[in-house]
C-alpha cells in the first residue's frame, strides 16, 4: 500500500506529462470503441433488414432448394406446407410462421423492364413474421387479388406511383413463360434495398397461379428468443424430418456478415495502431521517469528497497497513468457513441445511388457492447503497465552508490 | 549555424528518449504513407476496371438512355451516323467501339438468373477490356460466328460448358420477342463477383441482329491517349444535346470512393495527433530540464528568438529523423506491395457489378504521397513542439540560473 502511495504521487510529479501520455491512450481507445460501436450498428442493422423484411430467423426449405444465395429453382419446393405447420405447431418458441414464394421475374411499366424478386406472401399470416406491413408509406397493403406492393426507389426508377399499372413477366416451374398484370396498391419504404429498389410483393396464390405451382419455395419463423436460436433450429430439423432443411439467417446470409467480419478487423488494425503509438509515449514517458530519478532509486536502494518493489513501484506508475488514460478513452468512446446511437451519421445522400453489398440504407446509427468497452478498458491498463517493463528494467540493474552519486 | 550543431548535441544527451520520440512519428508516417498507398490502389483498381469493363476513358449515350439507365432501354439507343464519328475525330481519342448492353433472364426450366449481356466488336475490345486474357476454357470471340463466352460463375450456375448452346430470349428495341442460340466459345474468370457471376459477351452484330438494332448501339465506348485528359477531351467532343458525353472520372463510384478517402484523412490526423503527444512530452522535459541552462544562455546575451530556434531545431531533428524512418519504411512497404499486391479476392468475389473491384489490390504509393507524408511528420512535430517552447520566453536569466 506504501508503495501504490509512492507511485501515486510519483504520477502527479510531473502533471502535464502525465496527462498528455494517459491523453494519448485515451485517443486509441475512444477509437477503438467508436469503430467497434459503428460495426455493430452497421451489423445489427444489416441484421434487423434481413430479419424483418426478408429471410426471418429460420427459413425451412425443401431438401436441395437452398444452393446458394441469389438462386431461386422453382423445381424442389415444399409441395405440402402442411405437414411442415403441423409438425412444428407444438414448438413453443416459435413465434409466427408465414409462407413465402421468391422468384425472379420482370417488371414492366410499359417502356422499361427491370429484373426483380417477385415475393408472394400470406397477408394474414406475415404480419406475425415480418414488418413489411408496418412501412407501407404510400396507399396501402395487398387487398384486391391483382394488388402488388413495391418499394418507393424502385417506383421512382420506374416512374410509378399507387394505382399505376404494371406487368410481371416470369417463367414458371416448367420454364414457360408468363405475365400477370397488377395495379400497385401502396410503396413500402423498409430501409433494406433488396424490398426499396429490387422486389415487388403480391399474394401468394397470385404468385402460385403466376408460377403454375401449388407449394411455396420456403417457409419463415419468427423466435421468441434469438439466443436460442440454434436449438430452434435443431429442434425444427429433427421435427421436418430429411426432406426438408432449416437455415438460420445468418447461414442464409453468410457472404455479408464474412464481409462485416474484415472491415471489423480491418478498422481494429487502424485503431490499435493508434494504440501501439500511444504505448510508445508510456515508454517513452517511463523511461523519462526512470532517468531522472536515478538518485532517488539509489536512495530507495540504500534504504532497503529490493528490486521487486522499485519494479513494483513502476508498475503502478504505469498502471495508474494507463487506468486514467483507459478511464477517460472510454468516457470519449462512450460519449462519440451514444451520438452514434441517439442522433446517428446519415450518409445516404453521400451514397444514394449505389447498390451496396451490405443491406442497409446509409443512415448509420450505433449499438455499444458494454462487454467490448470493458475488453477495451482492459487492454489500454494492460498495454500500459507491460509497455512499462522495459524502461524499468534499467532501474533494477543500478547499483545504490553509483545510483546515488548520479546527477 | 552554431544553433544547429547546440541542436543536435542536445539531441544525443538522452539519445534514447530523442530515438523514442521519433520513432512514434516514425510508425505514425509509415501506416499514414502506407494507408494513401492502399486507397490509391484501390481506386486505380476500380478505376480501371471502370475504363476496361464498363465505360472506357469516355462513354457516349443519349441522355435519356443515361437517365434511365437501371432499366437498360434499349429503344434509347445511339444512332451510329458517320456524322457521330465524325465528331469523335480528335488527335487525342485512340479508339472507339460500340457496345450493346442487354438485360435478361437465363436458364433452362426451373431456373431463372437475371443476367447482363454485352454485343462488343471483339477485335477492338481486346485492347479495351482485354478479355482474351481472361479466358480460362475454350476460346475467345470471333467476330464471324454465332458465339458466346460467359463468366464462370454464371456459367457454374446455368451448367454450361464449352461447346454447349446457351438460349437468350429477349425482347427486341421495338419491344417484339426475340430469341437466339448461341453456341458456349469460351468462359472467362474476371475476379470480380458482379461479373463473372452474371456477364456474357456475344459479337456485336449478332446482337444487332438479335435486339433489332441496326445500326445503333447502346453505348459508344471511348480510348484516349491521356486517361488524365478525359474530361476535358469530353468536353472538347461538343456533340449535340441528345448525347450525353461522360468521363471515367464522374463515375458515380469512384466519387463515392473519393469522398471516403477524405473520410479517412481524419484517421491519419488522429495517428499524427497521438505521435505527436510523445514529442510534446519530451519537448516539455527538455524545457523543464534545462531550465538552468537557458537561464544561462540568457545571461550569456542569447536572445528569446534564439532560443526558440534551438529548441525548435531540437524538435526538428526528432521530427527529421521520426519522419525520415517513417518515409522509408512506409515506402518500402508500399512499393514492396506494389509489386506484390495482395490478394482481396474474398472480398471481390462477393461485390455487385456496379463496384468492380478486382480480386488483387496493388499499393500505389506516388512521389506525392511520401514527400507530403515527410514533410507532414516534420511540420507536425515543429508545431507541437511549439507549445512547450514558448514558455522559456518568459523566463527571466536570473530566475531561471537559481531553479534547481
Amino acid at each position: 500500500m506504501k508503495i501504490f502511495n509512492l507511485a501515486w504521487r510519483n504520477v502527479f510529479r510531473h502533471r502535464r506529462r502525465t496527462i498528455i501520455t494517459a491523453a494519448a491512450i485515451s485517443v486509441g481507445l475512444a477509437v477503438m470503441i467508436y469503430m467497434d460501436t459503428m460495426m455493430n450498428g452497421l451489423d445489427s442493422l444489416a441484421a434487423g433488414n434481413i430479419i424483418d423484411f426478408e429471410t426471418s430467423h429460420l427459413e425451412i426449405f425443401a431438401k436441395g432448394y437452398y444452393r446458394e444465395e441469389g438462386l431461386f429453382p422453382l423445381d424442389t419446393i415444399i409441395e405440402n406446407p402442411e405437414f411442415i405447420l403441423q409438425r412444428i405447431g407444438k414448438i413453443k418458441t416459435i413465434k409466427g410462421v408465414t409462407p413465402r414464394i421468391k422468384f425472379q421475374c420482370r417488371i414492366n411499366n410499359g417502356i422499361d423492364e427491370l429484373p426483380v424478386l417477385g415475393i408472394g406472401i400470406d397477408i394474414e399470416k406475415e404480419s406475425k413474421v415480418f414488418e413489411t406491413a408496418n412501412t407501407v408509406v404510400r396507399g396501402g397493403y395487398l387487398k384486391n387479388q391483382d394488388d402488388i406492393l413495391i418499394g418507393k426507389d424502385l417506383a421512382k426508377d420506374m416512374d410509378l406511383d399507387v394505382g399505376s399499372f404494371l406487368t410481371i413477366i416470369t417463367r414458371d416451374q416448367y420454364g414457360t413463360y408468363e405475365a400477370y398484370d397488377f395495379t400497385v396498391s401502396g410503396l413500402i419504404n423498409t430501409g433494406h434495398p433488396l424490398l426499396d429498389r429490387n422486389a415487388a410483393l403480391m399474394h401468394i396464390n397470385i404468385a402460385q397461379r403466376l408460377l403454375s405451382m401449388h407449394g411455396i419455395t420456403e417457409l419463415c419463423i419468427k423466435t421468441r428468443d434469438d439466443n436460442k436460436l440454434m436449438q430452434l433450429k435443431q429442434e425444427i430439423a429433427s421435427e421436418i424430418g430429411k426432406n426438408f432443411e432449416v437455415y438460420t439467417y445468418k447461414e442464409l446470409n453468410a457472404g455479408i456478415f464474412e464481409i462485416s467480419g474484415m472491415k471489423r478487423s480491418g478498422q481494429f488494425m487502424l485503431a490499435l495502431v493508434v494504440v501501439i503509438i500511444a504505448a510508445v509515449g508510456i515508454i517513452n514517458t517511463m523511461l523519462m521517469a526512470v532517468m531522472e530519478r536515478i538518485p532517488e532509486i539509489g536512495m530507495l536502494k540504500a534504504m532497503g528497497f529490493g528490486n521487486y518493489n522499485i519494479v513494483k513501484m513502476f508498475i503502478y506508475e504505469g498502471g495508474i497513468i494507463g487506468i486514467f488514460g483507459s478511464l477517460f478513452g472510454c468516457f470519449l468512446g462512450l460519449l462519440a457513441s451514444f451520438h452514434l446511437v441517439y442522433f446517428g451519421l446519415d450518409l445516404s445522400h453521400m451514397l444514394k445511388d449505389l447498390d451496396m453489398i451490405y443491406p442497409v440504407k446509409f443512415i448509420i446509427t450505433g449499438e455499444i457492447n458494454y462487454m467490448i468497452v470493458l475488453g477495451v478498458f482492459i487492454f489500454g491498463v494492460v498495454v500500459s503497465v507491460i509497455v512499462t517493463l522495459w524502461p524499468v528494467r534499467k532501474a533494477t540493474k543500478l547499483e545504490p552508490v553509483e545510483a546515488l552519486r548520479h546527477v | 549555424m552554431y544553433l544547429l550543431k547546440l541542436a543536435y548535441r542536445n539531441f544525443f544527451r538522452n539519445t534514447r528518449r530523442s530515438i523514442i520520440s521519433g520513432i512514434s512519428v516514425a510508425i505514425a508516417i509509415t501506416v499514414i504513407i502506407f494507408a494513401q498507398s492502399y486507397m490509391r490502389g484501390v481506386i486505380e483498381n476500380i478505376g480501371g476496371n471502370i475504363v476496361r469493363l464498363i465505360s472506357g476513358h469516355i462513354r457516349i449515350t443519349t441522355k435519356e438512355y443515361e437517365r434511365r439507365e437501371r432499366m437498360i432501354p434499349l429503344s434509347e439507343a445511339l444512332d451510329l451516323t458517320p456524322e457521330l464519328y465524325d465528331e469523335l475525330d480528335h488527335d487525342e481519342i485512340l479508339m472507339v467501339s460500340p457496345r450493346i448492353k442487354f438485360g435478361v433472364l437465363l436458364g433452362e426450366e426451373e431456373l431463372n438468373i437475371p443476367a447482363l449481356g454485352y454485343a462488343i466488336d471483339p477485335d477492338k475490345e481486346t485492347n479495351i477490356s482485354g478479355l482474351d486474357q481472361r479466358i480460362i476454357e475454350g476460346s475467345y470471340l470471333d467476330a464471324s460466328s454465332n458465339g458466346v463466352i460467359i463468366g464462370n460463375e454464371l456459367a457454374r450456375r446455368l451448367d454450361l460448358g464449352v461447346g454447349d448452346t446457351l438460349t437468350i430470349i429477349t425482347r427486341t428495341a421495338y419491344d417484339s420477342p426475340t430469341g437466339i442460340n448461341l453456341l458456349v466459345k469460351g468462359i472467362f474468370s474476371i475476379g470480380i463477383g458482379g461479373i463473372d457471376r452474371s456477364v456474357f459477351y456475344i459479337p456485336f452484330n449478332v446482337g444487332q441482329k438479335l435486339l433489332d438494332l441496326e445500326g445503333r448501339a447502346t453505348e459508344l465506348v471511348i480510348i484516349v491517349k491521356d486517361p488524365d485528359k478525359a474530361i476535358n477531351i469530353a468536353r472538347e467532343i461538343g456533340l449535340h444535346g441528345d448525347h450525353s458525353v461522360v468521363p471515367f472520372q464522374y463515375n458515380p463510384i469512384l466519387k463515392y470512393i473519393n469522398t471516403f478517402s477524405f473520410v479517412y484523412s481524419i484517421f491519419y490526423a488522429i495517428i499524427l495527433i497521438v505521435a505527436c503527444s510523445t514529442i510534446a512530452n519530451t519537448m516539455i522535459m527538455v524545457v523543464f530540464e534545462r531550465t538552468k541552462e537557458i537561464g544561462m544562455m540568457k545571461a550569456m546575451g542569447l536572445n528569446n528568438l534564439s532560443v526558440v530556434g534551438l529548441l525548435i531545431l531540437e524538435a526538428g531533428i526528432i521530427g527529421f529523423v521520426g519522419s525520415f524512418l517513417g518515409t522509408v519504411s512506409g515506402g518500402i512497404l508500399s512499393y514492396w506491395l506494389k509489386y506484390q499486391g495482395v490478394d482481396l479476392s474474398m472480398m471481390s468475389s462477393s461485390t455487385s457489378a456496379d463496384m468492380p473491384f478486382g480480386p488483387i489490390i496493388y499499393f500505389s504509393p506516388t512521389p506525392m504521397i511520401i514527400i507530403t507524408g515527410f514533410l507532414f511528420g516534420l511540420l507536425a512535430t515543429v508545431i507541437v513542439a511549439f507549445l512547450p517552447i514558448t514558455r522559456i520566453t518568459k523566463l527571466e536569466p536570473a530566475k531561471a540560473l537559481k531553479t534547481v
